[in-house]
């Protein structure tokens, strides 16, 4: 679903773009900066980022949109998206969350103030949307998603080991697990499991942290370093 | 529409600059330059995320090698040579990992097991005992040039395992001693032949002993269970007597808490004839008479405890706690059993090792990435030390004290 979604999403702002007079516009990234970091666009207007680094990659992902972060793309490669919709749309760069951007779009020809106020919310005019897609990992902030997974590594991981592959507690790597149900594992890690040392998670997580937190152990835990 | 194509070669260089990039701070690497000096004030950190360790000098606050390639260490523990120069590293990953550390080298590695939690170094020096989760059971080396000696797996729970194994020491008489945690026994290996272990086995000791500790005399093992409230201790100089089971019931009916980490019984909080040691799901340090091993008192805490320590000369124990609660220190007065001070070194505070004599305590600091140095008089924080994901701290006085 997350990676069929985002696409149906391109497909679609591709057949509505294709039946406008649109524009491109141009994002240089440079040195870890998007600039213009504000545009404001017309509906069906595209915009092209252009890394123009040495040699560092980025992305551009719409976080608040709840889509997956996208591929990294490498100096002189670009990127290329088209917005069908009035509204704002803030993105980050995947690796680099201090490089922020926004995408204003408004209604061809209607004035404007061309820099939106507020800049966390997105102002969907048509809510049924493929944009709101994704509501489990949309509700929780990136920050938060952060926080779990390091509370995963390192305090999970003081019982199942830093790299989930065991330890005191059995191994949570998606092989040893899909023996479980996505419910079976929310409530293993809700209620812990009386009798061992797997202790209940319940006062650290809400519902959607614990349902997020399986999924990601289902998908399997990329070892990143820190 | 064109979506970018992800370049795997180009990715993975990339990541691999920016990896070196991070993982370079100020140390001086100065492989292959040995220094000519005793190692009596020298010690190791370890580096949990990285797989890397610091050698550090306890005397100056410096830190002289950074030693890397030592795979998985989020739940590594540390031996020494008797000679103090080498350093037995023990990973998650079942790595053993020899380190010189006159010389910051890596000496030699093995990945020996699947899944380690720990180890001990023979009486005499001469071997090395490693405890595996999987598969569960004891593997013994040559200290020096850790071929295998002996390989001792632990009962079987089914068809397709064995015991995980925990709370290894040596004991007098090359001895070592370990527990096994889902079948609930002790098992004391003498390997005064080494090609001939001599295994005597203690059953139902206990439900799920977690860890076991010794006595500086090397004397009585004692192992914590986590599946009831209690403990089992060894008398190692009436072998024949069993175990028996010492401060039953301890949390006295009271609801059991959760808990986020077990706790260690790694090293033995004494101090003249009290031991100080961890309760399990009571957020309460246990103080028992080292003499009839009976519950004296029960000492109410900020957390699970997780390490409590005595001071070497026995005055003060500090403790450390877990999740959620690992952000503090408390220090009890050994003769007034009260909590003479609560500090707050930051979250993720691991662990603890004092100086040979005691004078300061080092204290790891996972989320702030340092070490701190305090005054174990004043309490006063002397020096901060960088160190990543710092976990372990292992000090070389630990060579010559029986259990650690
Ligand atoms: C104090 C030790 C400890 C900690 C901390 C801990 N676990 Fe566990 N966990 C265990 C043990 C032991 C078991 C095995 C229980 C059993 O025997 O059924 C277990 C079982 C599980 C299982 C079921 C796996 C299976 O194959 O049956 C899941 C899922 C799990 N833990 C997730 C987590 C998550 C997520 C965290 C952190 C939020 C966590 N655990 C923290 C000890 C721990
Ligand atoms: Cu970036």
């Amino acid at each position: 679903m997350k990676v069929i979604l985002p696409l149906l999403f391109f497909i679609m702002m591709n057949i509505a773009t294709t039946t406008l007079a649109k524009t491109t516009h141009d994002i240089d990234i440079k040195k870890f900066k998007f600039s213009p970091a504000k545009i404001t666009i017309d509906v069906g207007d595209t915009i092209r980022w252009t890394n123009k680094e040495k040699r560092q990659y980025h992305s551009v992902w719409f976080e608040q949109l709840g889509e997956p972060e996208p591929q990294y793309f490498f100096p002189n490669e670009f990127y290329e998206r088209s917005f069908d919709k009035a509204g704002d749309f803030p993105y980050r760069c995947g690796p680099h969350p201090k490089m922020t951007g926004i995408v204003h779009v408004q209604q061809a020809g209607k004035k404007q103030p061309s820099v939106p106020k507020t800049k966390s919310v997105i102002k969907v005019e048509d809510s049924s949307t493929a944009i709101t897609t994704n509501k489990t990992s949309s509700e929780i902030s990136q920050k938060r998603r952060e926080e779990i997974l390091y509370l995963l590594k390192h305090d999970c991981g003081s019982c199942h080991g830093m790299t989930l592959k065991g330890g005191l507690g059995p191994s949570l790597t998606p092989d040893s697990i899909n023996k479980m149900s996505t419910e079976q594992i929310v409530a293993t890690i809700t209620y812990g499991r009386p009798g061992t040392p797997m202790p209940p998670w319940k006062p650290f997580f809400n519902e959607k942290e614990t349902l997020w937190l399986a999924q990601q152990l289902q998908k399997g835990i990329e070892d990143k370093k820190e | 529409m064109k979506r970018p194509t992800l370049k795997q070669t180009v990715l993975s260089l990339a990541a691999l600059l920016l990896s070196s990039l991070l993982f370079t701070t100020s140390i001086q690497a100065k492989e292959g330059s040995c220094n000519v000096r005793g190692t009596g004030d020298l010690g190791l950190i370890i580096e949990r995320a990285t797989g890397s360790a610091q050698v550090v000098n306890t005397s100056t606050h410096k830190s002289l090698f950074r030693v890397k390639g030592l795979g998985d260490l989020s739940h590594a523990s540390v031996v020494y040579s008797r000679d103090a120069r080498y350093a037995y590293v023990f990973g998650r990953d079942g790595g053993l990992s020899k380190i010189d550390i006159l010389c910051g080298t890596l000496v030699k590695r093995i990945v020996q097991g699947g899944n380690s939690i720990g180890g001990a170094i023979s009486q005499d020096g001469s071997l090395i005992a490693v405890s595996n989760y999987e598969p569960g059971g004891v593997k013994i080396f040559a200290s020096g040039d850790l071929s295998l000696v002996a390989d001792i797996p632990a009962s079987k729970v089914d068809d397709k395992k064995n015991s995980k194994t925990v709370g290894l020491v040596d004991t007098p008489g090359q001895n070592f001693v370990f527990s096994l945690y889902d079948t609930g026994e002790t098992w004391v290996v003498n390997m005064s032949d080494p090609t001939k272990p001599n295994i005597t086995r203690y059953k139902k000791i206990g439900k799920q002993p977690y860890d076991g500790l010794v006595t500086p005399d090397g004397r009585h093992y004692i192992a914590g269970l986590f599946g009831e409230d209690g403990m089992a201790i060894l008398d190692l100089w009436h072998p024949e007597k069993g175990m028996r089971r010492i401060m039953d019931h301890y949390g006295r009916g009271e609801k059991k808490l959760p808990v986020y980490k077990m706790p260690h019984l790694e090293g033995w909080a004494i101090a003249g004839d009290r031991a100080f040691l961890p309760a399990v799901g009571h957020h309460e340090v246990l103080v028992v008479n080292s003499k009839d091993w009976k519950q004296q008192a029960h000492i109410k805490v900020h957390g699970q405890p997780i390490f409590v320590i005595a001071r070497p000369d026995g005055r003060y124990v500090w403790v450390n706690f877990a999740f959620p609660n690992n952000d503090t220190v408390q220090v009890i007065d050994t003769e007034t059993l009260k909590i003479v001070k609560t500090l707050t070194p930051g979250k993720g505070t691991l662990h603890m090792e004092f100086t040979p004599r005691g004078e300061a305590v080092w204290i790891s600091v996972r989320d702030k990435d340092e070490v701190q140095i305090y005054n174990t008089e004043t309490f006063e924080k002397k020096a901060t030390l960088p160190v990543t994901k710092p976990s372990g701290i292992f000090f070389t006085s630990r060579a010559h004290t029986t259990g650690l």
